[in-house]
Formats: structure tokens, sequence, C-alpha cells
């Protein structure tokens, strides 16, 4: 069906061969309806327009980062399920993410359970220094990018113990942000508490 | 450099349009930043060309529409411009200034065959 004259309505789908009279279609480019198939199904905003044969606008609106939100939102999910509580360390390289995790962990392991995900570029370096401390930690290496996404966090999750909350850690059992919003291109800690 | 992986998502945003939609080619690609939002445009065009090679992508022309920051002012029960995240309202000085626009990262229409 064409939108614009709405020639093909009538009758059902016309799948016979026919010819426009109406003025707009007295123009020069080829009319090929693909009879046999709705014509707005093929053209998507089933228009016709003169110069405009074959090229199509499509509107589309939808959000780039829709795909890592999904993700993102699993994961959110999974936390709060078992009852974590995630908070995200943000800043950039060599400013003490990794020390205060360290110190923090010595102060607090005794009192609830932790776990690291951290996030480099390259070494485990980081990961190391938290597992002298006794707490699980899982090394994400991002490679040649900083970029540190939902999707990568899903499968640092896979490898960490993620029991329900056994005593006054259930207190904190939220989950604050599974990746912000807007991902940064600065180097990451996960900090995970039972 | 996220506009890497901003880019990858792009393009696989545009090809799952061309399998549900059913083009062969895309010659302009319409993509909304906004100005808040922590996406370079000039990094965002050089991954695209870079991520886009060899897809249903390649060549297309990226058009980027930056969408200026825009904030609710509650006290003024109106929407002020705001140029930098947590900005003050510029007309009371009230610091409860909601963003509303400029932090939308969305492919907003395509020119296909």
């Amino acid at each position: 069906m064409c939108a614009i004259c709405g020639c093909g309505t009538a009758s059902g789908e016309t799948n016979q061969p026919h010819s426009h009279g109406h003025e707009h279609h007295e123009h020069e480019h080829d009319h090929h309806h693909p009879h046999g198939s709705i014509d707005s199904g093929a053209r998507l905003a089933g228009v016709h327009l003169p110069g405009i044969s074959e090229e199509r606008i499509v509107r589309v609106e939808r959000d780039i980062l829709s795909k890592n939100n999904s993700f993102a939102g699993a994961n959110r999910s999974r936390l709060t399920k078992a009852g974590v509580l995630a908070l995200n360390l943000v800043s950039s390289p060599g400013s003490g993410k990794t020390s205060l995790l360290v110190q923090t962990i010595a102060d607090l392991q005794s009192r609830f359970p932790i776990a690291v995900i951290e996030g480099d570029q390259q070494t485990s370096n980081d990961a190391d220094r938290i597992r002298a401390t006794g707490a699980p930690a899982v090394q994400i290496n991002t490679g040649r990018g900083c970029h540190l996404d939902a999707h990568m966090v899903g499968h640092a999750l896979d490898q960490l113990p993620l029991a329900p909350a056994a005593c006054s850690s259930s207190r904190m059992s939220a989950t604050l942000s599974a990746l912000p919003r807007s991902i940064s291109g600065r180097r990451t800690r996960w900090w995970c508490c039972r | 450099m996220h506009e890497m992986s901003i880019a990858e998502s792009l393009v696989d945003l545009i090809e799952d349009e061309a399998r549900s939609r059913g083009f062969q080619r895309v010659k302009q690609i319409g993509v909304k930043i906004g100005a808040l939002g922590h996406v370079e445009p000039d990094a965002l065009r050089f991954c695209f060309d870079a991520v886009s090679h060899g897809t249903i992508a390649e060549g297309a022309h990226l058009h980027l529409e930056i969408v200026a920051g825009k904030g609710w002012c509650s006290r003024c029960a109106q929407a002020v411009p705001i140029a930098e995240r947590y900005d003050l309202c510029p007309q009371c000085g009230q610091t409860h200034v909601k963003l509303i626009a400029g932090d939308e990262l969305r492919l907003a229409d395509l020119e296909v065959e």
C-alpha cells in the first residue's frame, strides 16, 4: 500500500498490475509496487516521494548504550537477589583506589565478606594486592582500550562467590550501581560486600 | 577512549535495525549527543570510521547533533540552560536544577537503501 495515495487498500491488497491516474504519481521515477506483498512493509515509511524512490529515512531513536544497560540491569538484579552491596570506585590512575580497598578490607573483612573486581588495561598486579589481604579478587584486563562494560562485569561476577548475606551485612543488602550510566574511561574497581 | 566501544555499539544497533527492517546500505546516520555526556565528537567519528569498516555502515556519513544541556529549576518552575552538570540555576542561583537534556547518546535516524 502506498501511504500517500492509499492505492492497494481497496478490495484487499491489489496483486494485479495497475496504473495510477492521480496526480502525484505522474512523475518520472519508476513506481514499482512489489505486488504480492504489502508495500509499506518493504518501504519503511510507506511513502513514495518524487526523487526519493529508493532511499528511506528510518526513524530509530534508540539509546546507543541500550545493550549495555540491559546487561547492567541484569547485574543489578543478580546482586540484589544475592544480597550484595556493590560499590563502584572510579578515579584517575594512581590516585589510590586499590590502596583504599586494601586498607578497608583489612579493617572490615572480619565483619563482612568482601570481594573485589579490578579493571585495568594490563597486568594483575592490583588483583594480586587484594588477594594478599585474603579477599577474593577478579582481574578484568581491558587490553588496548580502557573500556570496562557491564558484560565484562557480569562475567567477573561468575567467578565470585555471591552467596546471600549471612549476618550483619544483610542490613546493607542494597545494590548501588552495576555500572555508571556514562561509561568512564578511567580505571575502575568493583567492591562487593556480601 | 570509550568512544571506541560506543562506536561498536552504534554499528551493532545499525546492523540490528538492518536485520529487522531489511535494508542493505546505510548512507547517513543521525546521532544525538548530549553536550554534557562525556562523548568527544571527533573521537567518535574517528572510531566509527575504524569500526564500521566491512559492515553495512561502512562509508556512511555520520551526522552528530549536539544537544545542549538543560535543567529544570524547581524554584523557577521552568527549564533553564546549563553549561555543566551540577550547575546552579542561572536565574535564581538555587542548586536544585535537575538535568533534563544534554546527557543523551542516541541513534536518531538513518538514511538507507
